[in-house]
């Protein structure tokens, strides 16, 4: 009997830990998301600087959220998107509207396809 | 710094393996059944995941070594308690040789050669299959062997002789340091000890390895492996 109540309580932590990392990952990732979706507004209707404020806010974000989706991410996901996020203020300063928007778009994809990789769906399971 | 990355979390890794033995119960790998030693080498498997790979989040590592160890152990539970399920998992024993009659179909099933049968055999100090009563594979894939009453090896019982009942035995002191436990074990007490020490002028960080039985007898190896 107390074998049954170790599994159980083994079991009670692991689904614990693992709906919070679900949660968190979709948690950072609309948060971010929104930010560049936002930026990315912005610059599409002219407003340069609201763009180079919110990308630096996505950037910002983004690196304290890194610390955290470490734990339970491959780290070199989370660098892809790193990489990608990083340069959008530097493109929003130096006005290179097309690459900012491209490097947006990717970045949201790159969003997506992370909180859809981390979804206990059954294309994921098999 | 990946090098120390990879030390801490191999030594983190260590510990819940250990942890994770533990919880798992203990038996030897000889005694294991087929589910659980693959369980074992399933988690040995996933541990170096982590270990040799740092970009590798350490909880990829733990969640499935948890997985299978509350698996492992909801199973070993529910088998203590459903003979039913018990032989679904391990299945059950086969008699090999019935009665001194060879059982061919049983052999076929079990995908058992006649050479394996003679190397199972010798393993266990049987010579002639004709001396065997009874041959059964366990679910664990060891076989019991039953001699035939007149091949098997007379007792002490069977003879009327009356052998020294000396009890249990056990190591009572190991290099330098006492055993409660094992002095429990034998019935004895620290005073009994310090007594036999004294007697013997011996003192206990001489001592490397001292071993009593229920009956009061004991054996002592000072260090430098005097007796």
């Amino acid at each position: 009997m107390k074998r049954i109540w170790t599994a159980l309580a083994i079991f009670v932590i692991l689904v614990s830990v693992s709906a919070a990392g679900t949660s968190t990952t979709r948690k950072i990732c609309n948060e971010t998301s929104a930010a560049v979706t936002a930026a990315k507004a912005a610059q599409e209707n002219g407003d340069a600087e609201k763009a180079l404020k919110l990308s630096k806010t996505a950037v910002k974000g983004w690196h304290m959220s890194h610390r955290v989706l470490c734990m339970y991410m491959p780290h070199s996901k989370l660098e892809s998107i790193e990489e990608t996020i990083s340069g959008l203020p530097m493109l929003c300063k130096y006005g290179a509207e097309d690459q900012f928007m491209a490097d947006c778009d990717r970045s949201l994809e790159q969003l997506s396809y992370l909180m859809e990789s981390e979804e206990p769906n059954m294309q994921n399971i098999f | 710094m990946k090098v120390v990355v990879s030390f801490i979390r191999t030594i983190l890794l260590y510990v819940v393996i250990i942890v994770a033995v533990r919880i798992m119960g203990k038996r030897e790998i000889s005694e294991m059944q087929t589910s659980e030693l693959v369980v074992m080498l399933l988690v040995s498997d996933i541990a170096s995941i982590p270990m040799q790979d740092t970009g590798q989040p350490l909880v990829s590592g733990l969640i499935p070594i948890a997985v299978l160890v509350m698996c492992e152990i909801s199973i070993s539970g529910l088998m203590l308690k459903s003979s039913k399920f018990r032989r679904m998992i391990c299945g059950r024993p086969v008699i090999v040789i019935n009665d001194g009659k060879v059982q061919e179909s049983e052999m076929r099933r079990l995908r058992m050669s006649t050479e394996d049968l003679s190397e199972q055999l010798r393993q266990k100090n049987v010579f002639s299959i004709q001396d065997v009563a009874y041959a059964i594979v366990e679910t664990n894939g060891k076989m019991s062997v039953i001699k035939k009453p007149e091949k098997e090896q007379p007792t002490a019982g069977m003879l009327g002789v009356a052998l020294p009942d000396a009890g249990i035995e056990a190591v009572v002191v190991s290099d330098g340091v006492i055993s409660d436990f094992s002095l429990g074990l034998c019935g004895k007490s620290r005073e009994w000890l310090n007594g036999v020490l004294s007697a013997k002028f011996l003192k206990l960080n001489e001592i490397f390895l001292m071993t009593a039985d229920s009956k009061g007898g004991y054996f002592i190896v000072r260090k430098g492996g005097k007796l």
